[in-house]
């Protein structure tokens, strides 16, 4: 965006430039992200769907839904245990005669919390860690980058079941930290920005050879300056594209935590346990069960994975977009 | 004396008038490290070796050689853009003499605004993220200088002053050809009226017929704004254009410094021979008379430069005992014709 | 008239892009002889090495297509060659050197190895004698302890000796034509020198055909025979490199060697300069394509394409509508008939 806000004052319109269309008004790079964005077919189909996704789970307790967790019982008092999908139950019910509908609108919401909350935490902490390291060459970036191989080095699973079971042990800590998703996404977050970080330095190292940082240094701009104007607004594409892998890897570990019955406490659902159970209901001829939460999981996490891919070929800013 | 304390001597230990900037003993050496944790240093890139020259006010010095042979560091050096092993950058500003290598904080903020570079490649040195205006207008906000309305104005006069329309200041770099985009760089140099400018490359990354105007406009601005410049280049026939005096560098060292008929019509060093005598002349007439001076071999790696004369590995005119064991210093032949050879000789050789 | 080694007529490469059609070759012909060294010159995207991709059959589909054209070398159109023919023809018969030696050799492969493969490819030898040809290549190249060195990877050898190990495995099956694509522009200039003095030795040796692409008009003018000058996508002018650079009669070419800073030149002076940029080769302007930057033109020229046409009798080929009546070596180059560049608004501004 431009910092002057410069615009081209109201003169004489100059005919000749018009006709060449060289006389053009500023476009933001916001303009020219969202104009790119917007030719990525597959990223605009993916970015429909999960905000559909995102505006379902929000409005959830207003939409006409079963509880989640509530067991089903028809106007006889009989459970409504594993019933195939038929009017008013879209989805079928569980072993425990819940809806499959709401339990994956619901079970949505944990992913998602999960996903964004785990993916926030590693674009702060990588990028921070990453940019500190690869400006600052010598002591702190040897520090900084030993301190990120250690924790690549951790074993994601382990480490997450571990904490996992240790961390509703501790008395001090909050009640949401213990039960519910933000526990597991933060604990996903602390482990998973290490990658990134490796990336933002890598990219902050060629940055800060180009000679566009150069001629800035030259002027006399303070590393502030150079690190917020120069380097981190071109160093974007990659943080970005990382960062919506890590919400899609974050959504299929937790789902692997649940499965394994190590992640978010039932009965709250989440798509992982549901998979988890699903699957021992199909071997019984129950599939909706397992189909559902499944194709909600997948459909979700390649569609960030598209939209990732439309934002790689949007934040490139050699992407000509043609003036009209 | 050592290699180059006789050209500092010559020069005086004061700047005359005229002087704009004065390199002393400048030494940049780039460490080589191994190990991970602990890093120990295993050697050193000799870059800049002890090398002394001085730039005087209103005159283009153009700096030239081959790949690796320490040009475009000295420039950096010159500018702070990197740190100086040892040596100092005396530099003239507002009536008082400052030095450059040692120079910190408000001082340095200072000196920048009176020296600034334009660089190579025209697509690396423009941030790919910002407007023309803002590229431009950067070393005004950097420094503070004038409200946005100013810097607006500002903007579109340095456009019109390189040739381009102000109506391109919306417009992002890729949008621009090679040549618009060096206009643009220049413009941005210009921006705080600087008296000295480092001139790095500004033509090679172009086409011939767009070398011309950006040369022809770096021109007509050192007339009209009475600057000075330092201008770095590989091809000795664009600095024989553009300059006034030129200094020969190889491997580090300057082999010969010297005012531009003088270099150019009576080279001295057996380096300048044969790096003039390897430019090609777009005249098959004249290519046809011509004899090549061939080298031997390669430049030898700037880690382990060779004893004595750094040239004497491919010097066709080397001695044995004298050119492998001593350091040629740099010599007043003739007046301002500074050579560091053993046995100089002048020769035309084209 | 011997029979032409190489006969290129009305070829056209186009290439698609996002933004539209890239002509980057658009209805060239030319002819080159036995023995002969032919200078292409031109700017970038002046379609000079699509022009030699094209020979080789290098262009990729579906991006890249040569829409309509002939390229008969040795009587055989090799646009209609069938693959494997074209793998046989290449390296073999038409050798290519590229402008990085880095990238066109493999560096996990030694320079023996990829040698004794081009080779034991294109004749028929065992691996003994592929090894004490490739020796005898390294060697007429200038390459010391070349028996050594043939154990070497890419890495070990310095950009000057890359470029002679390239040119070592361009000569090593001998062949009638060699195109060298821009072979010393990452070279420093005492490394250029050598290069080109073997360049020229080798092929005056062998009666090798050369065509040498550059953008250096310097070099071409120490040796070329004949040179063709290209302007976005199209031959503008050629003739004998003595023509070309003591007569130039189309306004391109005069104005780019007009430009030109030379070594030789004591003289302080304003440069000659061409005004504007080279067109989108998506956007072709109408008539002459030189039109937008010519100070010359007329109302034709806005129309017209001009076509590649004799000029006197020396072979000479000139496409400019005003050919015959301007006579440029008369001009005198100075400051005042520049035209004024700066405030051309028409500058192209190319993405």
């Amino acid at each position: 965006m431009s910092e002057m806000g410069y615009q081209v004052e109201a003169e004489e319109p100059d005919l000749a430039l018009e006709a060449e269309g060289l006389a053009v008004e500023p476009i933001t790079q916001w303009d020219l992200f969202s104009a790119r964005l917007r030719r990525h077919r597959l990223a605009m189909v993916a970015a429909g769907i999960l905000a559909g996704l995102v505006m379902l789970v929000v409005a959830a307790p207003w939409l006409p839904l079963h509880d989640p967790t509530e067991r089903l019982v028809d106007e006889a008092g009989r459970s409504l245990v594993n019933i195939a999908p038929r009017q008013g139950l879209w989805l079928g019910t569980d072993d425990l005669g819940r809806d499959v509908l709401s339990r994956v609108i619901y079970g949505g919401r944990a992913s998602l919390i999960v996903g964004v909350t785990a993916g926030i935490l590693v674009a702060l902490l990588g990028t921070l860690i990453g940019s500190l390291a690869g400006y600052y060459p010598g002591l702190p970036d040897q520090a900084l980058m030993r301190f990120t191989d250690l924790v690549l080095g951790l074993p994601l699973l382990p480490v997450a079941i571990v904490v996992g079971r240790i961390l509703p042990e501790i008395p001090f800590l909050p009640e949401w930290l213990k039960q519910g998703p933000f526990g597991i996404a933060l604990l996903l977050g602390f482990l998973s920005w290490g990658s990134l970080a490796r990336i933002v330095r890598a990219e902050f190292l060629s940055l800060r050879e180009k000679e566009f940082v150069e001629a800035a240094r030259a002027a006399g701009a303070s590393d502030r300056r150079i690190v917020f104007r120069h380097i981190l607004p071109n160093a974007m594409s990659p943080i970005i594209v990382t960062t919506t892998l890590v919400v899609g890897s974050a959504i299929i570990i937790e789902a692997a935590l649940s499965f394994l019955g190590f992640g978010v406490r039932p009965p709250t659902p989440t798509w992982g346990a549901m998979v988890a159970q699903g699957g021992r209901l199909a071997v019984r001829g129950f599939w909706w069960s397992l189909v559902f939460p499944g194709i909600a999981l997948v459909v979700t996490v390649l569609s960030i994975n598209f939209l990732g891919d439309g934002l790689r070929d949007a934040l490139d800013p050699t992407q000509t977009i043609e003036r009209k | 004396m050592t290699d180059t304390a006789r050209y500092a001597a010559a020069q005086g230990t004061e700047l005359p008038e005229n002087v704009i900037l004065r390199v002393n003993h400048l030494v940049k050496e780039f460490p080589i490290t191994r190990g991970v944790f602990f890093k120990k240093q295993i050697g050193s890139v000799k870059a800049v070796s002890d090398i002394s020259f001085e730039i005087r006010r209103g005159e283009t010095l153009g700096l030239v050689g081959e790949s690796g042979c320490g040009k475009s560091t000295t420039a950096r050096c010159v500018l702070r853009l990197l740190e100086p092993t040892s040596g100092e950058v005396l530099f003239r500003t507002n009536g008082e003499v400052v030095d450059i290598a040692g120079a910190e904080g408000d001082t340095l903020r200072r000196i920048r605004r009176e020296m600034q570079i334009v660089f190579q490649d025209p697509y690396a040195s423009l941030n790919p993220r910002m407007t023309v205006a803002s590229i431009v207008a950067e070393p005004l906000v950097v420094h503070g200088i004038g409200t946005k309305q100013e810097r607006t104005d500002r903007v579109k006069e340095l456009l019109s002053v390189v040739g381009l329309s102000p109506e391109h200041a919306n417009r992002y770099p890729h949008e621009f050809s090679g040549g618009q985009r060096q206009r643009i760089g220049v413009a941005r140099a210009l921006a705080l009226n600087p008296s000295f400018m480092v001139l790095d490359e500004p033509v090679s990354a172009l086409d011939v017929s767009i070398q011309a105007q950006v040369l022809n406009l770096l021109e007509d601005l050192q007339e009209e704004f009475g600057l000075t410049y330092l201008f770095i280049a590989h091809d000795l026939s664009v600095v024989r254009h553009i300059s006034d005096r030129v200094a020969v560098m190889y491997l580090g060292k300057i082999a010969e410094l010297a005012d531009r008929d003088a270099l150019y019509e009576r080279p001295m060093h057996p380096y300048s021979h044969a790096l003039l005598s390897a430019v090609p002349i777009p005249d098959p007439d004249v290519e046809a008379r011509r004899k090549r001076i061939l080298l031997e071999g390669d430049i030898p790696s700037p880690a382990n430069p060779p004893q004595g004369c750094r040239f004497h590995t491919r010097c066709p005119k080397k001695q044995e005992g004298v050119c492998d064991v001593e350091v040629p210093e740099l010599r007043e032949l003739e007046p301002d014709h500074w050579v560091a050879c053993h046995f100089p000789e002048v020769k035309k050789v084209f | 008239m011997p029979e032409p080694l190489l006969r290129v007529e009305d070829l056209r490469t186009y290439f698609a892009t996002e933004e539209g059609v890239v002509r980057a070759v658009d209805g060239i012909s030319f002819e080159m002889y036995p023995g002969e060294r032919r200078g292409v010159v031109g700017e970038s995207g002046s379609g000079k090495s699509v022009t030699a991709m094209s020979i080789m059959r290098l262009i990729e589909p579906p991006a890249g297509n040569i829409v309509t054209g002939q390229i008969v070398f040795q009587g055989t159109n090799l646009l209609e060659l069938p693959e494997d023919e074209m793998q046989r023809i290449r390296g073999g018969k038409i050798a290519m050197i590229f402008q990085d030696p880095m990238t066109a050799l493999n560096p996990v492969y030694t320079i023996g190895d990829q040698l004794m493969e081009t080779i034991m490819l294109h004749q028929k030898v065992g691996r003994a004698e592929a090894r004490e040809i490739a020796i005898k290549a390294l060697e007429d190249v200038q390459i010391p302890n070349a028996e050594q060195r043939l154990g070497d990877y890419p890495h070990q050898f310095s950009g000057g000796m890359r470029q002679r190990v390239m040119i070592a495995m361009g000569l090593s099956c001998n062949p009638d034509l060699l195109i060298a694509d821009e072979p010393t522009t990452a070279l420093d200039v005492t490394t250029q020198a050598q290069i080109m003095d073997l360049m020229l030795n080798l092929a005056e040796e062998r009666g090798t055909a050369v065509m040498l692409i550059t953008h250096d008009l310097g070099v071409v003018a120490g040796f070329c025979d004949t040179v063709q000058v290209m302007y976005a996508g199209g031959i503008v002018e050629s003739g004998t490199a003595d023509d070309i650079f003591h007569n130039p009669q189309h306004p391109y070419t005069w104005g780019l060697l007009a430009s030109m800073t030379r070594l030789d030149d004591a003289r302080k002076h304003r440069l000659h300069s061409i005004p504007g940029a080279p067109p989108s080769l998506i956007r072709l302007p109408e008539g002459c394509r030189f039109r937008p930057r010519c100070e010359f033109a007329v109302d034709v020229c806005r129309q017209i394409l001009p076509v590649l046409s004799p000029v006197g009798d020396d072979g000479r080929l000139v496409a400019c509508h005003r050919a015959e009546e301007l006579d440029l070596k008369t001009l005198e180059v100075d400051a005042a008939s520049s035209p004024q560049v700066d405030a051309d608004p028409a500058e192209g501004v190319s993405a």
